[in-house]
């Protein structure tokens, strides 16, 4: 088919709607601490005709996504905006019904507001005045971004002295506690939790001569902390999210704000099946117990961003860890996903392992230890969008970005220094032709997360990690990259899902000889999103409005509906690894759509 | 075209991300222990450490000696006591007490806080320093053991025992004015051993009442000794290279050379080349058998000879000879005293000559 066919189908009839919702905070506070209840918010105001343009951004290496909002100069916005002020801004291709609670066909983000700006310029040959108001700010993930502060040095000696309120114990454990007392060693997501619930301290309820203000005793621990003021949202706009205590229904917060850090919906593990939006009860990811980690004191202790105390110890060896919302149906949540890497794009990988140059002593094991560990791609959320959408794609592959050589390396701390040549041997893997080829492109991996078996670091276990590292690092410049721009959806996109397109836009010719019918069919690409930008703008001419987003994806690959990949046996992305493949007529005999689990003997 | 390559937030990490993650502190910093720990692995020094104003506690292992199997170190320390009363906030800068602990001097293991080295101490201030100002000289004290080196070379280890007599003041954390030194059991400390500043080694109990018992390697090239002292009772050995002598003294002597119950096999031998005194108000010699004499001639075989000899005598009288003494009807009660005097007869011996042997059996003379 060709994309550029000009028929109406290509065609979509859509009147873009926009609105900012803005709880205004009443009192501006100043040093000298706030007038009234610092939380209160005006009745909401809802800028529909006043907006001539809104641009948002999120991208999934960072907590915090970004807008910009034109206003025009109905009113001074510098002086009618609080700083500080939460908002939503809502963009829906159709009409907004509902600005009462949050949408999922019409909200975008939830922000607060940084600056307001007003914009003045004279035309100097018209002599014409033009004026605007820029306003400016983050979204709701920016509280990532606030700094916790711990700090044991503000703990009274006597309390010292009660027992060591190292770094360990603030995060739940303490490794050198006697044996009886020892807990357990943290994993991964114990000490993510443990890094949430320090944040939703906050700061110490008085003032006394200074000290209270920075002081929060933790009833466990009796350790002394500090963070910075803790997010929270005022009740309305909580009400708006759609906040509620999921066990008796009552609405959230009732009276007073709602810490971010208590409705966080945290989404940590691996998916075992496809996490759908609209399941009943919401597809969770599942926890998994990969590792066990004794994080260094530096790392956390003093002032840190959350978002870098979440990422150091969430063991970024394999888990990644993003922040956006999160639909359940229709319910928007706050979430904290802190999940395995989800690019295992084939699952017949491991009936490759006997073949790798390196030494496998158990591949049994290995397999055993990824197959417990990867997350499949095809299990994460797609948003589909229809070709009709799609204003303009570019797509294309990346040799530049690829490995070809992996050293798992383990914290030297966690493992006897006499096993090290056993561990770094064990830990490297290399992909052969690649590295003859291109040179020497590595990725060391240094971990201070590490399995335990029979109470001793499982260098056998860890050292496997490296093939799910292989699935993930070496073989992306067989899939696509690139930015598609569409005009704007309902549907919430959250960075870090899939987007599915169909396969016919990419245009004619084969990309691989899994595909049956070339350039056309019940093909999709399937790619995985790195940032998402909206874009909304009134025409200050016409009146005219329109909205698009633009997405940019990475590890593109061609699957069927159901995000199964289609590629010869064993192939890893979109584009065949014999490029003769790629240029043979379509249907090639004995070629067939395969499903790659059919001859994925593991699961027999 | 390359600036349309997307990112790969999973391939090019987020420099801000992974902040915390690059943090390594690779100073060496000072620290106050805290506590100590049994740990897995053996004792772990809890150490209090401000990196930047925060404060960071490392578990820390101590820097021992090392050298395979049979060569190594252990060592464990003991804590200062902990706060156990609320300080209260300073007022002034005066009440900025000292802390409790010990003040070291810490590392990291590759520049990670979650392993920390002591590499050292430093004096806590609120002990005061023994040594006088501008002496060169070592002191320390471990359990009660002192060893000191002075400025002149003297080496001393002095033993005054861990039966402290005031563990509670001990007890109580330093408040910015000096810590009581440990008072000691005198009945107990005291003891020590050592070379003094001339070379001589002593080794003593250090008593001062009834006063110390000791022996002493008396270092001279020209009246060198050893003293054996304790109360009133010495020995001295030596004195003069070249007229050495052995002096004991004391209010009452006794030898005894025996091999216990059965008594057959202890031996006494005393040799001098000129002569030998033995003097006392009353002198007792007692053995089953007794020879005195020269080698030329044996004192009791001498007596015996002499009662036989007697009793060839033949008495003249003015009626004529008469027969022997040997015929005399009681001659037999001579010989009764001849026989108990043969019984005493042993075979004449000389004392056997000295010589030292060494560990090894081999002489001391050949040891070179």
């Amino acid at each position: 088919m060709n994309p550029f066919d000009t028929t109406p189908k290509n065609f979509k009839l859509v009147t873009p709607h926009a609105t900012v919702l803005i709880w205004n905070f009443v009192d501006r506070i100043n040093a000298d601490g706030a007038g009234l209840n610092s939380f209160e918010v005006e009745e909401v105001m809802t800028l529909t005709s006043d907006v001539i343009s809104i641009s948002t951004n999120k991208t999934k290496s960072t907590p915090a996504g970004s807008f910009e909002i034109r206003l025009s100069p109905r009113l001074n916005w510098v002086s009618r905006i609080t700083p500080g002020s939460w908002c939503a801004i809502l963009m829906s291709p159709s009409a907004i019904d509902s600005t009462s609670t949050a949408d999922r066909a019409s909200f975008k983000m939830l922000g607060r507001v940084e600056s307001v700006r007003g914009v003045i310029a004279i035309d100097q040959e018209t002599g014409a005045r033009n004026s605007a108001f820029v306003m400016t700010g983050v979204d709701w993930g920016s509280a990532f971004d606030t700094t916790i502060y711990i700090d044991q040095a503000i703990v009274q000696d006597i309390e010292k002295s009660q027992t060591i309120h190292q770094a360990y114990s603030i995060l739940n454990f303490d490794m050198y506690s006697g044996f009886n007392e020892k807990k357990p060693l943290p994993t991964p997501s114990m000490l993510v939790n443990s890094v949430l619930n320090l944040w939703g301290v906050g700061p110490g309820k008085g003032l006394m001569n200074g000290k209270a203000l920075l002081a929060s005793e933790l009833k466990d621990t009796k350790v002394l902390l500090a963070t910075d003021p803790q997010f929270q949202l005022p009740k309305e706009v909580a009400e708006f999210m759609r906040q509620k205590d999921h066990l008796f229904g009552i609405p959230k917060p009732g009276s007073t704000a709602t810490s971010i850090a208590a409705i966080l919906d945290r989404q940590s593990g691996r998916l075992t099946k496809y996490d759908d939006p609209d399941s009943l009860f919401g597809t969770q990811y599942e926890e998994v117990v990969d590792s066990f980690g004794i994080p260094d004191p530096s790392y956390f202790m003093g002032p840190h961003s959350v978002w870098q105390l979440l990422t150091t110890l969430s063991n970024p060896t394999l888990y990644e860890v993003i922040t956006d919302i999160r639909w359940s149906g229709s319910e928007p949540k706050f979430a904290l996903y802190h999940r395995i890497r989800p690019f295992v794009t084939r699952s017949n990988y491991t009936l490759l392992l006997n073949t790798l140059p390196e030494i496998l002593n158990n591949p049994l094991r290995a397999i055993s230890v990824v197959k417990s560990l990867e997350n499949l791609f095809k299990n994460v959320r797609r948003v589909y969008i229809s070709k009709e959408d799609i204003r303009d794609i570019n797509f294309g592959t990346n040799w530049r970005d690829k490995a070809n050589f992996i050293e798992m390396r383990p914290d030297p701390s966690l493992i006897e220094q006499n096993s090290g040549i056993a561990a770094k041997l064990a830990g490297q893997t290399i992909d052969q032709k690649g590295y003859e080829r291109d040179g020497f492109k590595p990725r060391f991996e240094t971990s201070s997360f590490l399995p335990y078996g029979y109470s001793v670091v499982d260098v056998e276990a860890f050292g496997s990690w490296k093939y799910l590292l292989r699935e993930w690092y070496f073989n992306s410049h067989l899939m696509l990259n690139g930015a598609l721009t569409i005009i704007g959806q309902a549907e919430y996109i959250q960075v870090g899902d899939n987007i599915q397109i169909d396969r016919e836009i990419l245009g004619p010719g084969l990309f691989n000889v899994g595909e049956v019918l070339p350039g056309g069919g019940d093909t999709y690409l399937t790619a995985h999103v790195e940032s998402v930008a909206h874009n909304f703008a009134v025409n200050s001419e016409t009146g005219a409005r329109t909205f698009t987003t633009t997405i940019q994806f990475v590890r593109g690959i061609l699957t069927d509906k159901a995000g199964e990949t289609i590629s010869n046996f064993f192939e890893t992305g979109i584009i065949d690894k014999n490029s003769t493949f790629a240029a043979a007529p379509a249907g090639l005999p004995g070629v067939a759509r395969m499903n790659p689990n059919a001859l994925d003997f593991t699961k027999k | 075209m390359g600036d349309y390559i997307i990112r790969d937030s999973s391939v090019i990490q987020n420099p801000y991300a992974f902040g915390a993650h690059a943090i390594k502190d690779t100073s060496v910093r000072i620290g106050i222990i805290r506590e100590v720990r049994d740990g897995v692995d053996g004792p772990v020094y809890m150490v209090e450490v401000l990196v930047d104003g925060k404060m960071l506690i490392v578990g820390c292992t101590l820097m021992t000696r090392f050298g395979g199997a049979h060569n190594f170190e252990e060592y464990q320390a003991r804590p200062w006591a902990p706060i156990t009363t609320k300080i209260p906030s300073p007022t002034i800068a005066a009440e900025y007490k000292s802390r409790a602990g010990d003040t070291v001097v810490v590392a990291y293991l590759n520049g990670r806080s979650k392993e920390g080295v002591i590499l050292g101490g430093i004096r806590h201030p609120s002990r005061k320093t023994k040594l006088k100002k501008g002496s060169i000289g070592y002191l320390s004290e471990f359990n009660g053991l002192e060893t000191s080196i002075k400025e002149d070379g003297s080496y001393r280890v002095t033993f005054k025992g861990y039966s402290i007599s005031n563990k509670a003041t001990l007890a109580l954390p330093p408040t910015g004015t000096q810590v009581v030194p440990p008072v000691y059991n005198p009945l107990f400390g005291g003891s020590y051993f050592g070379f003094d500043s001339k070379g001589s080694y002593i080794v003593s109990d250090g008593a001062k009442v009834p006063g110390p018992q000791f022996l002493k390697i008396n270092k001279n090239p020209l009246n060198g000794s050893i003293i054996i002292k304790s109360g009133t009772a010495v020995i001295q050995l030596g004195g003069s290279p070249l007229l050495p002598s052995l002096g004991i003294s004391a209010v009452k002597g006794v030898m005894e050379f025996t091999d216990g119950k059965a008594k057959l096999l202890g031996t006494l031998s005393m040799k001098s080349d000129l002569s030998m005194a033995l003097e006392s108000k009353f002198l007792s010699v007692k053995a089953n058998s007794i020879a005195i004499g020269s080698q030329s001639f044996e004192l009791m075989q001498g007596l015996v000879k002499l009662i036989t000899a007697l009793g060839t005598v033949v008495v003249t009288s003015p009626v004529g000879s008469c027969l022997p003494l040997a015929a005399s009807p009681t001659w037999a009660q001579v010989l009764q005293f001849q026989a108990g005097v043969i019984s005493l007869l042993p075979s004449l011996k000389s004392a056997e000559s000295f010589a030292l042997k060494g560990d090894d059996g081999t002489t001391i003379d050949t040891l070179g």
